[in-house]
């Protein structure tokens, strides 16, 4: 018995000086900047100052690709930030909503709903889940990939986390891809339930959502090359459960205007700029009517947003006139073709 | 499930582990063969009735030769003296039906399953040249996992019950235990019922010993998958799959990069599946002996896929050899050739088969059959020309003694190894031929395919330690007994750099296709 | 009866070049790998009237060239 306690204890120990070491060099391993911590410009969000984002949205690449923050400062003075990043999976998002609840207390939590149904298909969902658990919950899973950027030099220089985008989160994309998919929200009698594992995590969300005071809402990104009837109304008995309001900017009565032809880079699975302006659009007027926000516009601490409001319209009037050249381009193709 | 995933190793080795540990000591079976079923059932689902099935008959097969020999035990002293003779024919008669049924039937399955298609295909091609025949494809069935491993081992157990190597198991869940044990169902090693039974059934003690032993060595094959075999994969994969766009030192790299990752992978899987079962006290037979180190194909292929060899030779090679179509052939070759044919043609009839089988068993298709009757045609020209060859160069078993001479025939044996891999891999015979021919085309771009500068040095470096642990081996020494007399520090060292370095430099996450294991296909 | 030299002249024309003693090592050392014993084998039945089986193909019956002369003498008395 003795000798047997003697080895659990040893074991203990061991594991114990283990785990300092994966954590130390998970720390080492993390970027030195926070624009590397995630994909497309997400990081972004933690240079921004404590407590001035309102609007937080959390989604995929179909949200980084499709809602501009920085429009809705322009018009409104409200300030948002779309925290999206290719192949988030709603385990990713819980974890990162948690630590920037740390930093941010934002009035409206925006979930695009893409990422609920939305993973690698060669990998099963017990996978899947574990796998994305795991890269959050132990860092130098996520980044042990880094190794490749370390030199002697900046091995030992201190993170910097102060790094902003004048976007905030937004990625303008200016080529165009036609869909020629016609209707996508027919009802084919599938049905395509919330999996277990990632409604759990969605629960906690919400929970998590109430406990820092913000108003949940969830909308899905028009995506025709991914999205059906079937998955609108797997969230759609989500949000009724929940008492969540639930916005599908896929449905007819509420799309934004989207041409297919025109709006989208690579045949439905994301929006381009002419995309993003109409559909960044519409959702703003429904958070301006809805949710009292606060015009921030000229007000103390404010000052880098108000700076911003300039480089933003010039780089999007840019990408805006580039977007439309490539559609016309587009069209003309498609006519002729069709000729 | 698979051996290298989280839900393995922190789950289910844990949970049984604890449950085995805990269990009173005649539970102890119990506990392995109920985790063993709930592994094989969670990959393959209602496709256990596969290995239900072979259990059950290579059990019956073995419950009624040992009925024989006990009826043989107890009537023949009864009977007057003259009729013993005939009565113990008579009875290995009955026994030679029973074993014979049983392996036809168990290698009967595995035919049917596996090799159908590949069988109708050749059906096929061969009336295509009557005119009028009809073409016809038979679908694929699914191959239940470790369908070409269990079939096999039934067939050993019963065969061994017949030659009286090892005794009948009285219980169907032995056999059934035998066969399913989770660490040797999905990539073998072949083990054999003798050998492996006494620490399945009476298993030792929980020890501290065998259970880090274990864990240290399921790190190591961690570490040789992860780090050497799944970044080496990103290199092969673009060259191998898209081989037209490839030729001279891209190729070639292709290749040696693959023979890397194969036997990186399938000897990394056998520390996992090893450390796996010692962690219980069962010792699973080893696959590899540093087979790199080989100074002929021969003898590779003793070092490397030992089991499978073993096997073979045991049940195949030697039987077929002794058995008396080739004994009547051997006559016909003393009487019509001469007494040195009739000595050499049988076993090179028996070693063509054999080869062609050992090709056969990785893949029902033409090229696999290919890849062994390479090895026959290098085996068998390494045989023929070895008269003239101490003829022509009568200094030349004085030479083979020598060192230098010996690094010749390690790397000579490495080259034709490497084609060997080539053609293993390809994708397909016409594939094959053209990749050998692009060998010689030189190319005109960066090497860096798929893996960046980087990628590289950890491929160099893990290779050298793969290749500097293989010779410590070789030399007789014996690591993890070694590191554990060394001071605390030092080892625990060891053992945390080994599991920083699968966290950090594995070829896992986002950046890195998912590679399975070569050898679950089998 | 049979003598030890022909035991050993049949494994010279097996493999030429190879004269062991009576007593020589010839399994562990390698001198006679699986297809050198097989052909062994046939000579052997071939030369005498005997019935080897897969049981008899022990490493303690080929061990050295005067083990080979007793499993022969064993098996041309059954």
């Amino acid at each position: 018995m003795k000798a047997c306690i003697k080895h659990i204890l040893h074991v203990a120990a061991f594991l114990l000086v283990l785990s300092v070491a994966v954590f130390l060099a998970g720390h080492y391993l993390m970027p030195h900047s926070n624009r590397y911590l995630s994909g497309y410009t997400a990081g972004g969000i933690l240079g921004e100052d404590f407590d001035t984002i309102d609007v937080l949205i959390m989604g995929d690449s179909n949200a980084a690709q499709g809602i501009s923050p920085m429009q809705w400062y322009c018009d409104s003075g409200v300030t948002g930030y779309t925290y999206g990043s290719g192949w988030l999976s709603v385990y990713n998002i819980y974890y990162r909503l948690r630590s920037i609840y740390e930093e941010q207390s934002p009035k409206v939590v925006v979930l695009c709903t893409g990422v609920v149904y939305s993973k690698m298909s060669d990998e099963t969902e017990l996978q899947a889940a574990i796998g994305d658990i795991t890269d959050e919950l132990i860092p130098l899973v996520r980044f042990h990939d880094n190794w490749k950027d370390l030199t002697f030099a900046n091995l030992l220089e201190e993170h910097d986390y102060s790094w902003r985008d004048t976007n905030k989160g937004f990625t303008p994309v200016t080529t165009v891809g036609a869909s020629m998919r016609g209707d996508y929200m027919y009802d084919d009698g599938v049905r395509a339930p919330i999996p277990l594992l990632v409604r759990l995590y969605m629960e906690r969300i919400v929970r998590l959502c109430e406990d820092h005071d913000s108003q949940l809402l969830l909308i899905t990104v028009p995506a025709s090359a991914s999205w059906n009837l079937a998955r609108h109304n797997g969230i759609q008995s989500f949000a009724d459960e929940y008492g969540l309001t639930y916005l599908d900017f896929n449905m007819a009565d509420l799309n934004p205007g989207i041409d297919w032809k025109t709006d989208t880079p690579d045949g439905g699975a994301h929006l381009n700029v002419l995309g993003a302006q109409k559909l960044t659009t519409a959702l703003g007027s429904y958070l301006t009517e809805h949710y009292s926000l606060e015009d921030h516009r000229g007000q103390p601490g404010f000052e880098s947003w108000d700076r911003d409001m300039a480089t933003y319209t010039d780089t999007i009037t840019q990408a805006a006139a580039q977007n439309r050249e490539a559609a016309e381009y587009q069209l003309s193709v498609l006519e002729q073709s069709a000729s | 499930m698979s051996y290298n995933s989280f839900i393995y190793l922190f789950v289910f080795l844990v949970v049984a582990w604890l449950l085995w540990a805990f269990a009173p000591q005649k539970w102890r079976p119990g506990v392995l063969l109920g985790a063993s079923l709930v592994f094989y059932f969670a990959s393959t689902k209602r496709y256990i009735v596969y290995i239900l099935l072979a259990a059950a008959i290579a059990w019956g097969v073995g419950l009624l030769l040992g009925r024989m020999d006990e009826l043989l035990a107890e009537t023949r002293p009864a009977l007057p003296a003259a009729d013993r003779k005939p009565f113990k024919k008579k009875v290995a008669v009955l026994k030679k039906m029973a074993v014979t049924g049983g392996v036809a039937a168990m290698v009967g399955i595995l035919l049917f399953v596996k090799y159908l298609p590949f069988g109708a295909r050749v059906l096929s091609q061969l009336m295509e040249a009557l005119p009028g025949s009809p073409v016809f494809t038979v679908p694929a069935l699914v191959q239940p996992m470790g369908l070409s491993f269990f079939t096999l081992m039934a067939v050993s157990y019963m065969v061994d019950v017949y030659r009286g190597s090892c005794k009948p198991a009285s219980h169907y869940w032995q056999v059934l235990l035998f066969l399913s044990f989770w660490p040797h169902v999905v990539e073998g090693p072949f083990d054999r019922y003798g050998a492996l039974s006494p620490a399945l059934l009476d298993p030792p003690r929980p020890d501290y010993r065998n259970l880090t032993f274990g864990i240290q060595r399921i790190v190591w094959g961690l570490f040789k998958k992860m780090v050497i075999a799944d970044r080496a994969n990103m290199y092969v994969k673009a060259v191998f799959d898209d081989w037209t766009q490839y030729s001279g030192a891209a190729t070639a790299l292709g290749v040696l990069l693959y023979t890397l990752q194969l036997y990186a992978e399938f000897s990394g899987c056998m520390d996992m599946v090893c450390g796996s079962a010692e962690l219980f006290g069962v010792p699973l037979a080893e696959n590899f002996r540093q087979p790199f180190f080989s100074a002929s194909v021969g003898e590779f292929w003793r070092r490397w896929h030992i089991t499978l060899g073993a096997w073979l030779r045991e049940y195949v090679f030697q039987p077929l050899i002794l058995s008396k179509p080739m004994q009547r052939f051997a006559r016909l070759c003393r009487d019509k050739v001469s007494p040195a044919a009739a000595r050499q043609w049988p076993v090179w009839a028996g070693l063509g088969i054999t080869w062609a089988l050992i090709g056969l068993w990785h893949g029902a298709g033409w090229l696999y059959l290919l890849y062994g009757l390479y090895y026959f045609a290098l085996q068998w020209l390494g045989e023929l020309a070895e008269p003239a060859l101490l003829r022509i160069l009568p200094a030349l078993p004085a030479w083979r003694k020598t060192r230098p001479y010996r690094l010749w025939q390690v790397l000579r044996t490495f080259v034709l190894v490497n084609f060997g891999m080539l053609i293993f891999r390809a994708n397909g015979v016409h594939a094959a031929l053209d990749m050998l021919r692009a060998l010689a085309v030189p190319y005109q771009g960066s090497l860096l395919i798929k893996v960046d500068a980087r990628d590289m040095a950890v491929l160099a470096a893990g290779a050298l330690l793969l290749f500097g642990v293989d010779w410590l081996h070789h030399r007789g020494h014996r690591l993890r007994a070694e590191l554990a007399m060394r001071p605390l520090a030092l080892r625990w060292a060891v053992y945390i750099g080994a599991v920083l370095s699968v966290m950090i430099f594995g070829a896992y996450g986002d950046n890195y296709d998912p590679a399975a294991f070569i050898y679950a296909q089998f | 009866m049979h003598t030890i030299e022909e035991i050993i002249g049949m494994i010279e024309e097996v493999k030429p070049g190879l004269h062991p003693a009576p007593e020589e090592e010839l399994v562990k050392s390698g001198k006679l790998d699986s297809v050198d014993i097989m052909s062994l084998v046939m000579a052997l039945t071939g030369e005498f009237d005997i019935e080897i089986t897969p049981l008899d193909l022990k490493e303690e019956n080929f061990r050295t060239p005067q083990a080979i002369l007793a499993m022969v003498e064993r098996l041309e008395e059954e």
